[in-house]
């Protein structure tokens, strides 16, 4: 650690609960990383502010172009039009891209981009490449995010004065830890360091506890605790978050959240008007991109008109003999995306469900992205959580990357002589963590909505008489079949005494640190015998969302190394 | 005999463990030297006593400690990222206290315990019979 210290002066009066060392490091700026727009804001003294750009814009398009030899991103990069964004050159949606293999839905469903999406569909990375001088030039999610990134970095450093290495990112709830990883490895490539990565509605709920610190001035503990939905839905992601704050203290009860967004609305509309389409962009011939590119740009605007008027007319000539002129109601487009909206209800549901939060105890029902503003969204969730109204205190488009500032100057050791910053986040794990036992079932030691840091342990014990090896397959997600969930790594356990199945027994402990760092302790207790060492493994292990991985260990050993739980003794 | 009661019994002893803080540290005397920790018959603070409250404390009482305790302890603020403060307490601990005491049933259960064990003589099969008892009993609610 051998970062410049920045000391406040004005701050310096401090009580003894204060940590003195890291205190007053450098502090950690919020980036709220979209699918489609990006912001960065930072705590500048007194309360949050947004960065802009040299135009002036808070809100920045996430894409990168490979136009020149030099790739820029939408931070810095002007374009001329909207279409020259969706002509090939230009990468976008890496948020919907990073961290998945090519047998993963949303990564064919990236198929229809105007970009290259390639799949194997074996269980590796898919081919992303862009179009530069006619060919197609390779690159990753990581890379077009680290170069965006890097974009944004020198943006606020220039602006602030002052390196920017700490940051807090936002992410999606439903993120697996492998696609955690990734981001990682793009903060990495830019030069960042990441202090928090923040579930979305988290973020909003940390900016919704200052909010209601500020305006209520309660003591603490004095019992005015308040009961928020949080609900975000931007172009590639769903989250929503229960969450209890009182004094400042925003403690999540729940989330939920799903890889369904704008995009998907998006894509059913294009497929809507025009039908039979597939085909014809999967060549991804100059002309078709071109074509593509038309209609993304069309629909896109017919959607955003809808949130307003009832019905639109969507008259756009698409060349190569296609044109498109149609009217689309409001109703229309609500039974086209159908799913999409039952998908949404679901996960309110299932969160409110998992928070034990009672409907009637709700205080504020909050809506924040993109697709906040479609009132087929709004009915959705209203109508879930039996309201009239939604809170409207919170810019729905900035509030994540605001909650990410507060987070970035709390955690940086901040503090504010109007308490302004006596903030915290309790935070919960989003997906359940466990392993392989009981033949191809999930075992979750560490349940989902589990409030960390935690530890928690489970016993198994062998399949098999005399096995002396066991392999532990740790897994993240929530279906009860191992493959329905995220493969984070294995290992074997070893040296096991020879004994009749069923008696040795193995323990297995997961535990999450304050960093979010998952460990995964295993091991043999057995009385009276030489034991062999413990393994401790840090998770995720996979290097490259392998998923023939799963597929190899069983062509080598079958179940001859499984392991099943042990039911409680009393 | 009293080894292996100590292995059946070695899950629910995490939260025991967990006040070590540091992961590594604690995860390794989970699983090998738990049996000296219980023999060592450290006497645990009450629930009550991890988070300052009263035993006739109320639902609100409770919350509103908790959470004055975790803007102290909860690895963010208190900059140590093992959560473990000077006097030994960590997150992880409170949490556990006010997940107990915050549901009526688990408090009242526990309630019992405390009663039970003060009301009655300790056990006298084994000295770390109370605590391991005691610890079974909470666990349960969870």
């Amino acid at each position: 650690m051998d970062e410049p210290q920045y000391t406040v002066a004005s701050d310096s009066e401090t009580t003894g609960e204060e940590k003195s060392s890291s205190a007053f490091a450098e502090i950690a700026i919020g980036i709220d990383i979209g699918t489609s727009q990006c912001s960065i804001a930072v705590w500048n003294g007194s309360q949050v502010e947004l960065l802009k750009n040299t135009r002036n814009q808070k809100l920045m398009r996430s894409y990168v172009t490979f136009k020149d030899e030099i790739p820029s991103g939408g931070v810095s990069n002007q374009i001329s039009h909207e279409c020259e964004i969706f002509s090939g050159v230009a990468i976008f949606n890496m948020k919907r891209l990073i961290g998945r293999v090519d047998t993963d839905p949303v990564v064919h469903a990236s198929k229809k981009l105007p970009f290259l999406v390639q799949t194997l569909d074996i269980g590796v990375r898919p081919f992303i490449a862009a179009l530069v001088n006619n060919a197609w030039r390779s690159t990753t999610p990581e890379e077009v995010l680290a170069i965006f990134l890097v974009e944004l970095r020198v943006m606020a450093e220039l602006q602030l004065k002052k390196p920017i290495r700490n940051v807090v990112l936002t992410i999606p709830v439903s993120f697996s830890r492998f696609q955690l990883t990734r981001i990682e490895r793009a903060c990495a490539m830019a030069g960042l360091h990441i202090l928090r990565l923040m579930p979305e509605p988290t973020a909003v709920a940390l900016l919704y506890a200052q909010q209601q610190q500020q305006t209520v001035h309660e003591n603490m503990g004095s019992g005015s605790e308040k009961n928020a939905l949080i609900f975000n839905m931007g172009a590639g992601y769903c989250d929503v978050a229960v969450t209890t704050t009182a004094g400042g203290v925003s403690q999540i009860k729940a989330l939920a959240g799903a890889a369904i967004g704008g995009e998907d609305i998006l894509q059913n509309m294009m497929q809507y008007l025009l039908p039979n389409s597939e085909g014809l962009f999967l060549n991804h011939r100059i002309n078709e991109i071109k074509l593509l590119g038309l209609l993304r740009v069309a629909t896109e605007d017919a959607i955003h008109r809808l949130s307003s008027q009832s019905s639109v007319q969507v008259d756009v000539d698409l060349g190569n003999g296609f044109k498109i002129y149609k009217v689309v109601t409001r109703e229309e487009f609500e039974q086209v995306n159908l799913e999409v909206f039952e998908k949404c209800e679901s996960l309110v549901t299932q969160c409110l469900r998992d928070s034990k939060v009672d409907i009637e105890d709700l205080t504020d029902v909050i809506l924040v992205g993109g697709c906040s503003y479609i009132p087929k969204i709004r009915n959705v969730v209203m109508a879930v959580c039996k309201r009239e109204e939604l809170y409207k205190e919170i810019n729905p488009l900035e509030a994540a990357v605001c909650g990410a500032a507060l987070e970035g100057a709390v955690a940086s050791g901040i503090t504010d002589p109007f308490g302004s910053l006596d903030l915290l986040t309790i935070q919960v794990t989003p997906l359940g963590i466990g392993i392989r036992a009981d033949g191809n079932s999930f075992v979750p030691i560490i349940p989902r909505n589990t409030t960390i840091p935690s530890r928690k342990e489970l016993l198994f014990t062998t399949t098999h008489d005399n096995q002396t090896q066991a392999l532990i397959l740790v897994y993240e997600g929530e279906g009860t079949k191992v493959e329905e969930n995220h493969l984070l790594g294995y290992f074997k356990i070893v040296g096991i005494p020879a004994a009749p199945k069923g008696i040795p027994e193995i323990n297995v402990c997961m535990d999450i640190d304050a960093s979010n760092v998952l460990r995964v302790f295993a091991g043999v207790v057995m009385p009276g015998t030489d034991q062999p060492p413990f393994m401790e493994v840090r998770m995720p292990t996979i290097d490259d969302g392998h998923g023939w991985c799963v597929e190899a260990l069983n062509r080598t050993y079958g179940s001859t190394l499984d392991l099943v739980t042990v039911q409680k003794k009393m | 005999m009293n080894a292996t009661t100590l292995f059946i019994v070695s899950p629910l002893l995490s939260p025991l463990a967990g006040r070590r803080g540091v992961s590594i540290k604690a995860a390794v005397s989970t699983l090998a030297a738990e049996s000296s920790r219980v023999d060592s018959g450290r006497k645990s603070p009450s629930l009550y006593e991890i988070l300052r409250v009263k035993r006739t404390a109320s639902l609100t009482e409770i919350k509103g400690a908790f959470r004055s305790l975790a803007k102290v302890y909860h690895p963010d603020v208190s900059g140590s990222d093992d959560g473990e403060q000077l006097d030994g307490l960590d997150f992880a601990d409170i949490y556990n206290a006010y997940e107990t005491l915050s549901d009526p049933a688990a408090r009242a259960l526990y309630d019992l315990s405390l009663g039970y064990s003060s009301s009655r003589k300790r056990p006298v099969r084994f000295p770390g019979g109370y605590s391991l008892s005691r610890r079974w009993e909470t666990d349960q609610c969870w």
